[in-house]
């Protein structure tokens, strides 16, 4: 198949140039913005010296003019969405729906104060019972928390519901979580920070659960399982109804990283599987911006064995009016000042609606005829060892690159970027060589597909005839490869002056 | 179909490149006890026109701070929002970025964050910030956590006059460790009473929080509480609206340890409380123990100055079951906001801001001194925030100030050294005098059992 030969130096050549930081910028007493003018006369204010600063915060004073150029300016120093791909296995860096972003910026949503009443409230609480009932319908489960923050929280809820739920009933000596170590690297983290045991399960060669395994390590200790289904490796658990139960029998429960969900809408559902309770990233599967690191949001959904225990205030419909129900579960859970990221919910509702069922269900299968497609072609490039039966996403290795000419992964990825295509996830899973792992989503054209397929070719044609070129790229992006011991070494981490560089 | 850009060529093109039949195949191996049959039972996908049509229904059924005249605190303000925030939030080249994880393509976003740090660090007096938090709340949480394990020490001590939202959060936060916690009683005059935290301040506490200004908005003795609070080498957290270190003295000025607050008073519309912005800064000492993401400067392979995430050690990627956090995100759009919303301000407009806020606040109070029957719940210096002491429950007061549009305020029934009658009132830079005239008209009615025609 013939593809276009990229030159080596063609890239997508960024607008931008490096900017002086804000703080070279502006000069005393130029004004952006400014006061409402005070007509209520002489006020006089009770503020004893002692609890004033003793000197004015040093920021500079800057023209909005000079404001909006300034970012704007930084702003064409980013890869987004709207540039290019974004193939990040593990991310679903799918495209944001510009309708989600005029939806959570409706007055009627965004200028509500969350210490106003329920009957203020009426759409708002109408659209996100409207959420819970549609996440719980995708997940296959009973009641649905839209509270926590961001992935890492809806872990985290996931496993205190569990902890919960064990010290509700008394099984106090309920504190091992066993966690396959293909797992991402919150998981782990989340349980210790919940004060308990994570045990390490030793997964097969695909990353999958085994089973013998899992026989040999549960009983009367465990407390829960967190599997990411399907796994990192892409690939789906085969054995999970029997996964399921071992470690219902074990009187443990399953939790769902549901991390990948974008894999498998309207074709299964983690409730159905035997899992206890989900958490979904509507940052990844529901469409919502990365906004570069944030906010997303990480609604979780549970069994109503487990209802009980989710974090409050609740909404509860009766006759027609939304309510807040604010009573405490018995684990007395709270994770948010208030009902977690609102706006992000909104987003989420928006993509659901244009989709529909049938909707979610095709997004799940083009993204999944994407990731096959990719598959198949990058195999003439680079070996992919786990390829039965990949779902969204797959891992390929580098190791070809490095037997071929000291070439890692890690100089393909940066050399990527010269095409106006981002990395993809290197280095994880951790049980993969060299990995390289690739999830296009749904989004992306077969004409984009095949622009990475061609990138990567001549990616593998450069490592033969002109290895330095990959081990010093990028270059065409503004600035060049990073020097990351330094910052980590000699930490410069706020403004004190020009870079002397 | 949404999105998805695959017409029935494509898709037979690329089945056949991969060499099966259908779709279907390609979920061969989702076993058959796991498959979903009949699909979602959801309703058929809309246009795009029908979606904005139900969702701007469902926006206009609710009644909002644009449509009432508000007085809510309680850690979300009714801030002015400039429209710069807006214009810079919504380009998707910050808004649609990923983590800057490939800082080569990432410098827009790891720049505002650096700076964003700076301002962070300006205002806190504290050298150290991170990216930023989910919110207030959680990064109050996250600075126990902090404290326990970096002082190995298990008892904490919050004040009675916390965010009793934040104190919820925290107190879930820590239990995992185990972590007793200790509340230290207020004064009649509602601030910390320092003779009792340095009774509880021994040498087995790992931290002591301090909120300023306080929940009920008021000012406090934070020389002191810091002298007695670290006595005995525990870390002090200062819990405080940004807005306020304006006027304020700085975390770092009283030798706070870690600053944390809810930042969204900068240019963070309210949104029913979410997503909001939490801020995270602490001593150089603590540098390497600070929960999130951080982004330092370095120079790049042709000596050229750039960005990076750093120290990410400590982070759960690598630590994995020796993490002291979880968090692997930032509030990425909204630290963007508060950045622009900061460069607009500048130096000056934030000595306005906090003067805006002090000026607005004393005439409210001023009002209600004059009022026979109301008064103020405690008269020491507050900042945005006070308590007013209705003669019947301040619940009856929300309502019956709706009549006059108002928000009128929270409830503060619950709350240590407050009644059923005390509602907590925020008075921003965006009230008019106007606003709070009405407001004195409101509480005379109230107060006379007068009947409202409007």
């Amino acid at each position: 198949m013939s593809q276009p030969i990229l030159p080596p130096t063609v890239c997508q050549r960024w607008l931008g140039v490096q900017q002086p930081s804000l703080f070279e910028k502006g000069s005393l007493g130029r004004r952006a913005l400014e006061m409402p003018a005070w007509d209520g006369g002489e006020v006089a204010v009770d503020l004893p010296d002692e609890a004033r600063r003793a000197e004015p915060a040093d920021l500079p004073d800057l023209s909005e003019p000079e404001v909006m150029r300034h970012f704007t300016l930084l702003s064409n120093l980013n890869h987004h969405i709207e540039r290019g791909m974004y193939p990040l296995g593990s991310c679903t860096m799918k495209y944001n729906p510009r309708l989600n972003e005029q939806v959570a910026a409706m007055p009627g949503f965004s200028q509500l104060h969350p210490a106003q009443d329920a009957g203020d409230m009426q759409g708002l609480l109408a659209a996100l019972k409207l959420l819970e009932d549609s996440l719980c319908e995708v997940t296959g489960f009973d009641a649905c928390s839209l509270i926590p923050a961001a992935g890492a929280q809806g872990e985290y809820l996931g496993m205190m519901v569990i902890r919960a739920l064990h010290e509700a009933n008394g099984d106090h000596d309920r504190t091992e979580i066993l966690i396959p170590d293909s797992a991402h690297g919150t998981n782990p983290a989340s349980v210790v920070l919940m004060g308990m045991k994570p045990r390490t399960l030793k997964s097969r060669e695909d990353g999958r659960i085994d089973l013998d395994e899992l026989r040999a390590a549960v009983g009367p200790q465990t407390a829960g399982i967190m599997i990411t289904n399907p796994n990192t490796l892409g690939l789906f658990e085969k054995d999970i109804v029997e996964v399921a139960r071992i470690v219902h029998e074990a009187g443990g429960r399953l939790y769902m990283d549901g991390a990948n969900m974008n894999a498998i809408m309207g074709r299964a559902r983690p409730g159905d599987m035997g899992f206890d309770v989900v958490h979904m990233n509507l940052h990844k599967t529901f469409s919502t911006p990365h906004g570069g690191g944030g906010p997303g949001a990480g609604p979780t959904c549970v069994t109503a064995e487990l209802e009980p225990f989710l974090p409050g205030p609740r909404i509860e419909e009766t006759d027609g009016f939304f309510d807040f129900v604010r009573v405490p579960g018995p684990g007395d859970i709270a994770i948010h000042a208030w009902m977690g990221n609102v706006g992000v919910c909104l987003r989420a509702l928006a993509y659901i609606l244009r989709n529909g069922g049938d909707g979610l269900r095709r997004v799940s299968e083009m993204a999944v005829l994407n990731a096959n497609y990719l598959l198949k072609k990058i195999q003439g490039i680079m070996p992919v060892d786990h390829d039965d039966g990949c779902l969204h996403e797959f891992v390929a290795s580098g190791r070809v690159f490095k037997q071929q000419s000291e070439v890692r992964t890690l100089d393909v990825a940066k050399r990527l970027l010269d095409f106006g295509v981002h990395a993809p996830t290197i280095y994880f899973p951790l049980i993969v060589d060299e990995a390289f792992m690739v999830e296009p989503t749904e989004c992306e054209t077969r004409e984009s597909l095949d622009h990475f397929v061609a990138a990567l070719e001549q990616i593998k044609r450069e490592a033969e005839s002109r290895p330095e070129l990959l081990q010093t790229a990028p270059h065409a992006t503004p600035v060049g490869r990073l020097d990351e011991a330094k910052a980590a070494r000699d930490p410069d981490l706020r403004f004190l002056g020009p870079c002397n560089c | 179909m949404a999105y998805v850009p695959h017409t029935p060529e494509d898709v037979r093109a690329m089945l056949d490149a991969i060499g099966i039949e259908s779709v279907d195949d390609l979920f061969a191996t989702l076993p058959p006890d796991a498959r979903l049959d009949g699909g979602l039972d959801l309703p058929p996908g809309q246009s795009e026109e029908e979606v904005r049509r139900f969702l701007s229904d469902l926006a206009a059924e609710n009644i909002t701070q644009a449509d009432m005249v508000s007085f809510l605190g309680g850690g979300v303000y009714d801030s002015i929002v400039p429209a710069a925030c807006d214009a810079i939030s919504s380009r998707s080249e910050f808004l649609t970025a990923y983590t800057p994880y490939q800082a080569e393509v990432s410098q827009g976003t790891l720049q505002v964050i650096y700076e964003w740090q700076t301002y962070v660090s300006r205002l806190t007096g504290l050298p150290v910030s991170n990216a930023s938090m989910y919110d207030g709340s959680t990064a109050l949480g996250e600075a126990l956590v902090l404290a326990v394990s970096a002082r190995r020490k298990q008892k904490v001590l919050l004040p009675e006059t916390l965010n009793p939202r934040w104190r919820r959060v925290a107190r879930t936060m820590l239990q995992g460790f185990g972590t007793e916690i200790v509340d230290v009683p207020s004064t009649d005059e509602g601030t910390m009473d320092v003779e009792a935290l340095a009774e509880l301040a021994d040498g087995e506490t790992a931290a002591v929080v301090v909120q300023n200004p306080n929940y009920l908005g008021l000012i406090e003795p934070v020389e002191a509480i810091s002298t007695a609070g670290k006595a005995n080498g525990a870390l002090l957290i200062a819990a405080v609206n940004p807005a306020s270190l304006s006027v304020l003295r700085s975390p770092g000025e009283y030798g706070a340890d870690v600053a944390v607050g809810e930042a969204q008073p900068f240019g963070v519309y309210p949104g029913a409380g979410g997503p909001l912005l939490g801020f995270f800064a602490v001593t150089d000492k603590l540098t390497r123990r600070i929960p999130g993401r951080v982004v330092g400067r370095t120079v790049d392979r042709n000596g050229a100055g750039a960005y990076v995430l750093t120290l990410q050690t400590r982070e759960q990627h690598i630590r994995r079951e020796k993490a002291t956090s979880n968090i692997c995100s930032n509030q990425g759009v909204n630290a963007l906001r508060a950045t622009v919303y900061l460069a607009m301000l500048g130096r000056t407009g934030l000595r306005e801001l906090g003067e805006a806020n002090l000026q607005r606040l004393a005439a409210l109070r001023n009002e209600v001194a004059e009022i026979d029957g109301v008064e103020l719940a405690f008269a020491g210096p507050a900042f945005n925030e006070t308590v007013i002491r209705l003669p019947r429950p301040a619940r009856e007061f929300r309502g019956y100030a709706r009549q006059f549009g108002l928000l009128a305020g929270i409830p503060l029934d619950g709350v240590p050294g407050c009644t059923e009658n005390d509602l907590l009132v925020a008075v921003t830079e965006k009230r008019t005098a106007e606003d709070i005239e009405l407001y004195a008209e409101a509480l005379h009615g109230f107060v006379n059992g007068e009947e409202v025609d409007l």
